[in-house]
């Protein structure tokens, strides 16, 4: 089964080490969970490993692709992607056409044709918005397809963004706090989905501080605190682990 | 005064409202796909001394002095954008500046070339109001279909956050690119089509205050909208006509109304007005509350 590996990763920024000795895997069709104190390092991990930050030392595999030293954009190539902790959608712009922006990565009409308008391009654009309903009638979002994204509620827009990123038919997605500010109900749901897209194969990477949603959702869990992993293992194994309690209550 | 007179006495503002608006448009499109640059000016100039240098020294018309004009501008927005593309936030803008001053500076020295200070005269008129009309309404065409495309959405994404726009696989770098090679070619339309419209072009027509002139109007206008860059084009050419006071003092008039308009109608008239009717119609049709999620 493949696997997006990190391997001894480590970051720092000036005198500060955020990211230390990490290595860890994350599996398709699985849904790993990275959480830990604030600032532990856990956003500063997939800035690394989506090419935002460069990395100050290890290496990023998927399969038998080396993906460290790559631009953001060509991770994203590759089937990476993300979501981001604060919540970044066009917010002017429908909610369709917030999600038809994820199909980018598939386009496959050029800049001449895009630039004089051939009907090739209207063709491929319909069929990224035929895509992109499809995307929104699995989230239970269809009657939002017009809707301006800023009018959207926040747990909707985080579902938008959620669907913008599987918009690139991802082999890989990372949620960054993909349940914060939204309440219990809400979070259910998210996790069922986030579950029925591992089971079709996506491996998933969430970072989330919600420990009821993590240990419901998550089946191998990483703990990192000060930039150093200190546990890892599966939710029950982890919630009991001193270490952990130690880190989030204080010795 | 007959109609007909009263129509011909406003020609010259008309087609000069027409030509800025060009102008206007390649601010537009920097504006549009996330890049503060603020050289349309420079392309005006480079746009300007290509059409009349062709038309005057060679015999092959004004068609291939516009086309020499579309393709030197381009080549300036490509070669801009090489060192550019790596600039993030406001920098562009302030190189951009130097960019301005530098072709303005060479239009200055080349005099064998440009005719230096004194500039270019007898241009040939050859644009005339339809022309204008015309090439305006191609520019517009064009512009329309760019934004519904593949292109429309990539500048989008750029321009809402760049971080972003490259998680979702988009070429940020080769964006910064096409948008300013279609600036560049934009504004060297406007700047032939000026030369082509008034007999004479100096280099100083198209320094600091075209460049203030293009990003008011854009900022004034509305910055999402095509309509906003000629509305704010108009607003800017024809208030002066209207309350003569103001003539002497159009720069004044220009540089007060950017603090007033980015202090109160942030978004520009054509956006706020677009907002306004917006909020109207959802008090009549509210969104439909949420629907559960079944994933």
């Amino acid at each position: 089964m493949t696997a997006l590996e990190l391997d001894h990763l480590s970051k720092r920024f000036g005198g500060v080490d955020a990211v230390m000795d990490l290595s860890m895997a994350i599996a398709a069709g699985c849904v790993t969970g990275l959480i830990g104190p604030n600032g532990a390092g856990k956003t500063t991990v997939v800035n690394i490993v989506t090419g935002i930050l460069s990395r100050s030392g290890g290496g990023i595999r998927l399969a038998t692709r080396d993906l460290s030293g790559l631009k953001s954009h060509d991770v994203a190539r590759c089937g990476i992607a993300r979501t981001f902790q604060n919540v970044q959608l066009l917010r002017d712009a429908s909610v369709l056409d917030n999600i038809v922006i994820g199909f980018h990565r598939h386009v496959t009409s050029s800049l001449f044709a895009n630039l004089v308008g051939l009907p090739s391009v209207w063709r491929e654009r319909a069929v990224f918005r035929a895509r992109a309903m499809a995307l929104l009638e699995r989230f239970g979002m269809t009657e939002f397809a017009e809707t301006r994204a800023g009018a959207l509620s926040y747990g909707h827009q985080r579902r938008v963004e959620i669907m913008r990123a599987l918009a690139l038919a991802p082999s890989f997605l990372l949620l960054d706090e993909p349940v914060a500010g939204m309440n219990d109900v809400e979070a259910l749901e998210i996790g069922q989905a986030v579950r029925q897209l591992a089971k079709e194969g996506i491996g998933i990477l969430v970072i989330e501080h919600n420990m009821r949603f993590v240990m419901q959702t998550c089946e191998t869990i990483y703990v990192l605190d000060g930039g150093r992993l200190i546990a890892s293992g599966s939710p029950a194994s982890v919630s009991i682990d001193p270490a952990v309690i130690t880190a989030y209550l204080g010795s | 005064m007959t109609m007909l007179a009263f129509v011909s006495s406003y020609t010259p503002l008309f087609d000069l409202v027409l030509i800025y608006s060009l102008i206007a448009l390649s601010q537009y499109v920097s504006f549009r796909g996330g890049v503060l640059s603020l050289a349309p000016a420079g392309f005006t100039l480079i746009g300007a001394y290509t059409g009349a240098i062709m038309i005057k020294s060679t015999g092959l018309g004004a068609m291939a002095g516009i086309c020499a004009s579309i393709a030197m501008g381009a080549c300036a927005g490509l070669l801009l954008a090489l060192p550019l593309a790596r600039l993030r936030g406001v920098f562009p803008a302030i190189a951009t500046i130097g960019f301005v001053q530098i072709v303005v500076s060479l239009a200055l020295y080349a005099e064998p070339l440009t005719g230096g200070a004194v500039g270019l005269t007898a241009i040939p008129k050859v644009a005339t109001t339809p022309c204008l009309v015309a090439a305006l309404a191609a520019v517009v065409g064009l512009l329309s279909v760019i934004n519904r495309s593949n292109v429309g959405s990539a500048f989008d994404a750029i321009r809402q956050d760049v971080t972003v726009a490259e998680s979702l696989g988009i070429r940020v770098a080769h964006y910064y690119r096409v948008n300013f090679a279609l600036s560049g070619a934009i504004g060297a339309v406007a700047g032939c089509l000026l030369a082509y419209n008034t007999y004479a072009i100096t280099p100083e027509e198209f320094g600091f205050g075209m460049l203030v002139f293009a990003a008011t109007a854009v900022i004034l206008g509305g910055r999402s909208s095509i309509a906003g860059a000629i509305i704010g084009t108009a607003i800017l050419l024809v208030l002066p006509e209207l309350a003569r006071p103001l003539h002497d003092q159009r720069l004044l008039m220009q540089g007060a109304l950017l603090i007033v308009i980015i202090t109160y109608l942030p978004q520009g008239i054509v956006d706020t007005a677009r907002e306004l009717l917006r909020q109207r119609r959802s008090v009549r049709h509210p969104v439909v509350p949420a629907r559960k999620v079944a994933a």
